[in-house]
């Protein structure tokens, strides 16, 4: 073809596929890793799931979906999916309202405020392992801050870290973090446009209304974004309950008291305490699969705000 | 005097209520010195503060178990982590951002859920089978990660990216330059912001990870995460509080100051992504 | 000559790849290999290098690291600390250490039955450092023929050993308490050392300021133990089913459940901010349940109480006297490890040469062989009581059936242990309390029944 369109059409195609060829040149490194430590693993996993693997015999007995039925219908998986759902539902919403409130008060020009917010940030940035044995240290029950204060009270010294405490123990921990959202929402609120803060202000609106109808569907994008992150960070939350149990010096999940079995936590003592690999694994595809679908659903929920925020190809395409 | 007096507003209110939080929040750290700096007759006593403070603790903590070697490692794969993942997060976000290839979209939606699918759930099967293949007790498998970018750090830059004009490559392509040197010469100078955040959210993430050292190092050369979690105990499986409470304290110092340090880049860094 | 006889190079060759292919495929199906751990093979030689050993933190000293490789120029050892996960995960890998440190009363029919321990008969057979006559009975555990624990092939060797339901009590705090000394000789039935320690225990105002019994820790082991001098037993032929309903067994669950109710003791409902010995040593324990090596570790621990400290045979709930071993630590070696023959090396000096002598002389433990069983101190009253004890003790040490390949100790005391706390608490019956334990562990038993291909 040697007429005119056919040359740009060809040459329209030849730059296409470079363009294709850069775009995946620029994300191979991407790609080729989470082959090898998402994809391959997972997969690994699945076929694992599908035995009776003990983790050290060279050979692996097919189950087919048994290990899959156990998970579905055994009382202990259920037993460990609300422990975590419980601590998901106090711990989101805590932390979600809670970084939105104090992000709200830092934003107002308060003395001191920048101080603030780096105490406030700070828990955040402690390492899970670090905040667990820091209330652990708090928590103990001979040498603890905690039980000190309970005898100036006349109470004997609890044991915080068995038993039914040790939940309480473990929200205490995940709760020191309740600043993490601060910054981002400090953020998003900057971008609050000023002049319609000020119309509302004219028109007479009090601080109550003008979040509802200013503030918020502002920042409902990232709000929601950040639902999700919490939520997914926390369905995961498997450190702290197994740094928190009262273990001698060989770390074993089996102290874990039963009120902190959270589901993770009852995955790790398939694996290392009672070395069902095929078991285990077929707990976290099912953990996935879990995950996956409650993340459909709050997004489908969120409605397509959080699109925008997400992906401004789509933005471009309605204009 | 309305200018000034409305730049220093007076909010009472909050100032107490942020007075307040501030303490609860800040009060553990306090308590976690005081207990490092106690000795061990005394932490069954019943005062706030020892009365002989033990600056010894620390030497102790620091003996108890190889702390420095423990350090060192977790700095090396830290820093190796965080650096890699700096720039190959670059590199994809970029080319979620600016280029256009087939199945763009649903690789986009394979990133969103790799952020939504939480670490540990890949780590056991990760390492099944890396102990396949020998990889456990070395340090590989964080040079793989590095290289394979964060997500969220992804994220963030293809944010970043996707907010400037097209009109930026268009010069460059017209001087003659390649994909990658535009990208080098253009816009890695813009990211500065946006690596430090990278940067230290890796760092941080590196510095406090417990299970994937616990899974594929070994015991005597994990990292500083690993090793303050199982090693303050005496002979006989019993904790020794005030020693775990000096070595954590130490642990935590270097994130806190690189937090501090960091803090208007960090927080530069967020907002440069385009929040909106 | 190639003569017309029908096998060909070809023919041989498809025939190799044949097996090969074949051997491929039943791999992937997962066949079982045999219950046993395999035919003995050939007795390696030590290779020149490395032998890397697996074992508890501060075992093996650097002084007897040194003492070893001098005496031992061709090798060298590698020491890294025991821990489940990675001893796992190097078995999976292939590339495991030469040798494992383990209890060999529980891991022996584990590890044969999956053919992952080698079979060291053919090692021993051709040792000129330790003869088969020498060798004490406590070794057979680590022998598994395919079915039973304690006959058939040998898997590993005891480093050291005692017989760890035996106690020992504070001669002051019974004449205190106005009981009369127990007869070394003679077991005292559990019944009878219960009502002791009620009368041992002092407490006021709600604070105990001494238990009068030991640390109750109910586990497979010691119910298993307690059962048997009762005539019962837990584990039932076939190491597939535990069965703790029958009224021999029974009546230990029960014992367990009266003495935790008594508070007398640490247990699971109270538990212990330590272990019997430091509890014992500050005067909050009037006894204690340790074998011999608690005499070395008292006497170099805490020697001022020698004077006040007696040792005592194991008591009885039935009438059968039966005094096992719970632990028999030893070595095994890897069927994957890469120098077998050097590892045997070490098994040899550790548990039957000059390795060990240091070990019997500081009675610290029972000695593997019985040439060294001499060794053992009796230098003042209270090593000489105790070692007295333990000679008449020696005849009663039998193989239980601890163990199964189906699971080992710490899966079953998982469900075992927390299974005792709840019942305590809530005042459930010894039948009641059966019946939740036989559900748990049979569980437990069949997933490990599964993994095994059965």
């Amino acid at each position: 073809m040697t007429t005119l369109t056919g040359i740009r059409r060809r040459s329209i195609r030849r730059a296409r596929q470079r363009d294709g060829l850069a775009f995946y040149g620029f994300i191979s490194p991407w790609l080729l890793g989470t082959a090898i430590l998402t994809v391959f693993p997972l997969g690994y996993a699945l076929y694992v799931s599908f035995t009776a693997w003990d983790g050290i015999s060279p050979y692996k007995p097919w189950v087919g979906l048994a290990n899959y039925a156990e998970v579905l219908t055994s009382p202990d998986t259920w037993s460990a999916l609300s422990k975590t759902l419980l601590v998901v539902v106090i711990v989101v919403p805590a932390t979600i309202i809670g970084s939105l409130v104090l992000a709200i008060w830092l934003n107002e020009k308060v003395r001191g405020r920048v101080v603030f917010r780096t105490i406030i940030f700070l828990p955040a940035i402690v390492p899970a392992v670090a905040a667990a044995l820091i209330w652990k240290v708090i928590f103990d029950k001979d040498s603890g801050s905690v039980n000190r204060i309970l005898a100036t009270f006349g109470i004997h010294p609890v044991s915080w870290v068995t038993g039914d405490n040790a939940f309480i123990t473990l929200l205490v921990v995940m709760l020191w973090g309740i600043g993490a959202g601060i910054i981002i929402y400090l953020a998003a609120l900057q971008t609050v446009d000023v002049e319609q803060l000020e119309a509302a202000k004219v028109d007479g609106a009090g601080p109550l209304t003008t979040f509802r109808h200013v503030t918020l569907p502002a920042i409902s994008p990232i709000l929601l974004f950040q639902t999700v992150l919490t939520l997914i960070t926390t369905l995961q939350v498997f450190i702290p309950a197994l740094l928190l149990a009262p273990v001698g010096v060989t770390q074993t999940v089996s102290s874990v008291p039963v009120a902190n079995r959270l589901y993770m936590v009852d995955v790790w003592s398939q694996f290392f305490q009672y070395s069902r690999y095929g078991y285990g694994s077929a707990m976290i595809i099912v953990f996935v699969i879990v995950i996956l679908i409650l993340t459909a659903v709050v997004f489908r929920v969120g409605g397509r705000s959080v699109y925008y925020a997400v992906d401004p190809d789509q933005r471009e395409d309605r204009r | 005097m309305t200018a000034r007096a409305s730049r220093r507003e007076h909010h009472p209110v909050k100032f107490t209520l942020l007075l307040v939080v501030s303490i609860a929040l800040f009060l553990p750290f306090a308590a976690l010195a005081i207990k490092g700096l106690t000795p061990g007759s005394e932490l069954a006593n019943n005062s706030w503060f020892p009365t002989n403070w033990r600056w010894q603790n620390i030497p102790d903590a620091l003996n108890q178990i190889p702390y420095v070697r423990f350090a060192a490692i977790s700095t090396f794969i830290a820093v190796v982590y965080s650096g890699l993942t700096m720039i190959s997060s670059a590199l994809v976000g970029y080319g979620f951002a600016r280029l256009r290839g087939p199945g763009k979209r649903a690789l986009f939606a394979v990133l969103i859920a790799m952020m939504i699918v939480p670490q540990i759930v890949t780590l056991i099967p990760t390492y099944l089978l890396f102990s396949q293949f020998g990889l456990i007790g070395t340090y590989w498998p964080w040079v793989l990660w590095g290289t394979a970018g964060a997500p969220y750090a992804i994220f963030l830059y293809r944010q970043f990216y996707a907010s400037f004009p097209k009109e930026l490559e268009e010069a460059a392509r017209l001087d003659g330059a390649g994909r990658l040197r535009t990208f080098f010469s253009i816009f890695i100078p813009l990211s500065r912001p946006l690596m430090v955040t990278s940067f230290v959210i890796s760092f941080n993430a590196t510095w406090g990870d417990y299970v994937a050292p616990t899974l594929f190092l070994n015991a005597d050369n994990t990292t500083l995460a690993a090793g303050i979690a199982t090693g303050y105990y005496n002979s006989h499986g019993i904790l020794l509080p005030n020693l775990l409470a000096a070595g954590s304290f130490i642990y935590i110092l270097p994130v806190v100051v690189l937090f501090l340090f960091a803090q208007r880049s960090y927080v530069r860094g967020f907002v440069s992504s385009g929040i909106k | 000559m190639t003569q017309d006889t029908g096998v060909t190079r070809r023919t041989l060759i498809a025939g190799a790849a044949g097996i090969a292919a074949f051997a491929g495929v039943a791999t992937l199906a997962g066949c079982a290999p045999a219950a046993s751990g395999g035919a003995a093979g050939t007795a390696k030689k030590a290779k020149a290098g490395t032998v890397t050993i697996m074992a508890s933190p501060g075992e093996i000293s650097d002084q007897q690291k040194a003492d070893f490789e001098a005496s031992h120029p061709h090798l060298k050892l590698s020491l890294i600390n025991s821990d489940p996960t990675r001893a796992n995960a190097m078995l999976a890998a292939g590339n495991p250490p030469d040798l494992i440190e383990n209890s060999g009363i529980d891991v022996t029919p584990y590890y044969a039955a999956r053919g992952i321990a080698t079979n060291l008969d053919p090692y021993f057979a051709q040792s000129t450092v330790i003869k088969e006559s020498d060798i004490l009975p406590i070794n057979d555990v680590w022998k598994w023929d395919g079915s039973t624990q304690g006959k058939g092939s040998r898997y590993g060797m005891t480093k050291d050993w005692s017989q760890d339901s035996m106690w020992w009590y504070d001669t002051q705090a019974w004449s205190d308490a106005g009981l009369t000394e127990p007869d070394p000789n003679k077991p005292i039935t559990y019944d009878e050392l219960l009502d002791a320690a009620r009368k041992l225990t002092k407490t006021s105002n709600g604070t105990t300021s001494q238990y009068g019994l030991y640390t109750l820790l109910p586990a497979m082991d010691i119910i298993e133990a307690m059962a048997a001098t009762n005539g019962g037993r837990v584990l039932q032929p076939g190491l597939a089913k535990v069965d703790f309903s029958s009224p021999e067994v029974k009546a230990v669950l029960k014992w367990f459940l009266d003495a935790t109710k008594a508070n007398v003791s640490y247990s699971p409902t109270n538990p212990s901010p330590d272990w019997d010995g430091p509890e014992y040593f500050a005067g909050k324990q009037a006894t204690v349940q340790q074998g011999y090596w608690f005499n070395g570790y008292l006497s170099s621990t805490a020697p001022q109480l020698q004077a006040t400290t007696k040792f005592a045979a194991a008591p009885m709930l039935g009438s059968k006297r039966v005094s096992p071993s719970f632990g028999a630590v030893g070595y095994w070696i890897p069927t994957k490890a890469a120098n077998p023959g050097g590892a045997f090396e070490f098994i040899e000096w550790y548990c039957a040469g000059a390795g060990a002598k240091a070990r019997a002389e500081s009675g610290s433990g029972l000695p593997s062989i019985k040439s060294y069983l001499s060794l053992l101190p009796s230098n003042n009253a209270f090593t000489s009581q105790s070692l007295a004890v333990q000679k008449a003790e020696l005849d009663y040490q039998q193989v239980l059936p601890l163990a199964t390949p189906y699971a080992l100790a710490s899966a079953m005391n998982a469900v075992v242990t927390p299974a005792f706390a709840a019942a305590a608490t809530a005042g459930d019956s010894a039948g009641k309390l059966a019946d939740t334990l036989n559900t748990a562990v049979n569980a437990v038993l069949a997933n490990g029944k599964v993994q095994l291909g059965k």
